[in-house]
């Protein structure tokens, strides 16, 4: 009875794989625990192991793809079997030995799949003594430069000592310089595959939303600068009180308050387009883009939304904006958490990157986003005199199917006033 | 300066402490005959009731030089041969090391637990073993492993002069080595290495006999490499100091060690060497000890025990 070779099931949500490259050849004996078939699912790939000793009969060659737990393979018991088989289903195209197919495959096929030897990949580490490595840290040398002459390649202090004479440079024919022919990493379109991060989770949902929303509407930015010597001056004098006040006051609380003003008076900003309407929302809930931890190349991004912000006062906005981006960095905010906006503020000066614009996209189906970059001292001309104020910067998007240059210049010109003159905060 | 043999410097170091102070006696098998000249004679100067020949019961030497230590004597307990420390093994290792800690450190116990050690004499597993490992695994006991007769005398005295039980492993391969000893009183204090021999490339740490393969291999290795060899004399206290500067300039470590090896004394300079000066190491310490093994008998024993051409090509493998 012949063993088949199939697509193992690798993860939960896993359905198929693509075959890259069979490791034997047809007809060939292969032994149980032999890595016989390189498979490729989700840019990962699998050496498959035969369950079983037989001669080899393809059924699937390179490049096709296959569900899980399909055969792809048999191993035959004995050449009768095999011959059997291959008149019953002839041998798959390619099946003769690696094809183009595989050469092509986005993965080179590491070493040990071509050597069907099972198991783990190379050991990539670089064997250096303690002593040599203490000095290689102390002159910051990339110790992989350095060519090894103990057991095994080991670099010794010698080595090290060798190499600093040499200028610390790499002798140009004897240093190893990583190519593509010592690289066991991923290659894709002759580029080197430093890392792979699954375009799925946070990633894979800003990656559609942001692609989404400007294929699904007009945007446009408008840019320019608010004076705001006077709201850097409230806030420090809120910042004081924090202990009376019980919450320390940020700049995007101060922002989400006076836009939830704004917003008021200028519905048409705070608006959907739904079927074939423009709704404009009675209710203000204003979102707040929030950057979650670095991972090792990567942040995640999330809008966590203020509901209601025209009802709450500061204190209760900026004691709501604080329990959410907890709460998302935490990992455990809710999916009303992060819906139902009306309005995104998106406030980068954060990063700190000093004076620059940027065109924010839309969070839809919402029709404007306010970034705000961070305060810096800027000269501006007040009254015939160039002086030195405090300046914030503002991109305010908008989809221009609904909101016209006319409104939106009016919205910037209410939100401005608030921003420059803050006591009209008071006012309601 | 005048030679003595390191018997002789062994006998010599007795009778001067047993001249000079009235508390120190001898008590062993054959003591009065001197098995191995180490206490030949004494008898005459100093009477039976301080060399004191005891039946054939470890136990009893053992005992008595524990209680008559805790009553004030300095008695010196000859064993013979090391590999007979199994047989009382309660008295040395659990009354006299531990005595002075389990009564809060009020009892002193200053005795000496004289034995020889070693092999390369063809005389089989029970007349050969080197038990560091067993003296230095049992905390309250010293140990002092002289390699010539200048330590064997200075460390003898210094053994008997000490308030905590010592025990002292004269080498059976040296008792006829000589060499230069001062004849005015001296002492060597415990837990101060010598280096034996000076160099720059890999250090060779070698107690009692094992000097002997080193300072050979050294020599013989001295076109290609420039050994340093440390003795470190007694290894507990053991001088660590004088062995990591030596580590921290070579950057390179073989350890010899006769007795065997695992968890032995090598396995554990090893460790300590690597806890404090790892970063100097250019190489993986190498040890060259006595197999985990009994020891046979006749020419079949240098199939166990360390032998110099293992001591060259350890010394080859740390520099390769």
């Amino acid at each position: 009875m012949a063993t088949e070779i199939v697509i193992p099931k690798l993860g939960m949500t896993m359905e198929k794989a693509k075959v890259v490259e069979w490791s034997a050849q047809e007809g060939d004996w292969i032994e149980e625990g032999q890595a016989v078939l390189v498979i490729e699912t989700e840019k990962v790939t699998h050496e498959v192991e035969a369950l079983a000793s037989g001669f080899l009969h393809i059924l699937l060659g390179p490049g096709t793809e296959a569900a899980v737990g399909e055969a792809v393979g048999l191993l035959a018991e004995s050449k009768e079997e095999l011959s059997a088989l291959q008149a019953e289903r002839p041998a798959a195209e390619g099946a003769g030995g690696p094809s183009e197919a595989a050469a092509s495959a986005s993965t080179k096929p590491s070493p040990e799949s071509a050597g069907a030897k099972p198991g783990g990949g190379s050991d990539r580490k670089i064997k250096i003594s303690p002593a040599a490595r203490k000095i290689a840290r102390a002159h910051n040398l990339d110790i992989a430069l350095i060519q090894g002459t103990g057991p095994g390649g080991r670099i010794k202090k010698e080595d090290v000592e060798k190499f600093l004479e040499q200028g610390g440079k790499p002798a140009a024919t004897e240093a190893p310089v990583p190519s593509e022919d010592t690289w066991d990493g991923e290659v894709v379109d002759g580029k080197r595959v430093k890392a792979s991060l699954p375009l799925a989770g946070i990633r894979g949902a800003v990656a559609e939303h942001m692609h989404r929303s400007l294929a699904v509407s007009a945007q446009l930015t408008t840019m320019g600068e608010f004076d705001a010597t006077e709201l850097v001056r409230l806030r420090q004098s809120l910042v004081e009180k924090e202990a009376e006040l019980g919450v320390r006051i940020s700049y995007t609380d101060i922002m989400v308050y006076a836009l939830a003003r704004a917003l008021k008076k200028n519905p048409i900003i705070n608006s959907s387009i739904v079927g074939d309407a423009v709704k404009l929302w009675e209710d203000i809930h204003i979102g707040v883009a929030v950057s979650l931890q670095w991972e090792e190349y990567d942040a995640g991004l999330i809008v966590v939304v203020v509901k209601h912000a025209d009802r709450k006062s500061l204190v209760e906005i900026s004691r709501a904006i604080k329990d959410l981006k907890t709460k998302a960095r935490e990992g455990r905010i809710g999916l009303d958490e992060v819906t139902g906006g009306t309005f995104t503020l998106s406030n980068v000066g954060v990063f700190g990157q000093g004076y620059t614009f940027s065109t924010p996209v839309i969070n839809q189906p919402e029709s404007a986003i306010l970034g705000i970059g961070g305060i810096l001292d800027r000269p501006v001309v007040v009254e015939g005199e160039i002086v030195v104020r405090k300046i914030m910067n503002f991109n305010l998007t908008f989809d221009h199917r609904v909101i016209n240059g006319g409104p939106a210049g009016k919205f910037l010109n209410d939100l401005g006033e608030l921003v420059s003159n803050p006591y009209l905060l008071l006012v309601p | 300066m005048r030679e003595l043999m390191y018997l002789q410097a062994i006998n010599e170091a007795l009778a001067e402490e047993l001249e000079r102070d009235e508390k120190v006696f001898l008590i062993g098998e054959g003591v009065q005959t001197g098995t191995f000249g180490t206490t030949t004679g004494l008898v005459d100067r100093f009477g039976p009731e301080r060399i004191m020949d005891s039946p054939l019961s470890e136990t009893a030497i053992a005992g008595v030089a524990v209680g008559a230590s805790m009553l004030g004597y300095r008695p010196v307990a000859d064993l013979m041969f090391a590999d007979f420390m199994y047989v009382c093994a309660d008295e040395i290792f659990l009354k006299a090391a531990q005595w002075r800690f389990m009564h809060g450190g009020l009892q002193t116990l200053p005795c000496v637990f004289m034995a020889n050690i070693g092999a390369y004499r063809k005389l089989g597993n029970e007349h050969s073993q080197c038990p560091f490992s067993l003296v230095l695994r049992s905390p309250g006991l010293k140990l002092a492993a002289p390699s010539d007769p200048y330590d064997a005398k200075g460390l003898l005295k210094t053994a008997i002069r000490d308030n905590n039980p010592v025990v002292y492993f004269f080498h059976k391969g040296l008792l006829g080595m000589s060499g230069p000893v001062p004849e005015e009183d001296y002492t060597i204090p415990f837990g101060q290495a010598v280096v034996r021999r000076e160099g720059d490339d890999v250090t060779v740490v070698a107690p009692s006999f094992m000097g002997f393969w080193a300072i050979a291999a050294a020599e013989e290795l001295k076109d290609r490499f420039s050994v340093e060899v440390i003795d470190p004399r007694t290894l507990e206290p053991l001088d660590l100091d004088t062995i990591l500067v030596s580590v921290r300039k070579t950057g390179h470590l073989v350890i010899l060690d006769e007795d065997t090896e695992r968890c032995g004394f090598a396995a554990e300079l090893a460790m300590q060497v690597m806890e404090k000066a790892f970063d100097d190491l250019d190489a993986p310490i190498k040890r060259v000890c006595a197999a985990n093994y009994p020891i046979p008998g006749g020419v079949m024993e240098k199939y166990v025990i360390p032998q110099p051409e293992q001591v060259m090509a350890a010394i080859e493998e740390v520099m390769a």
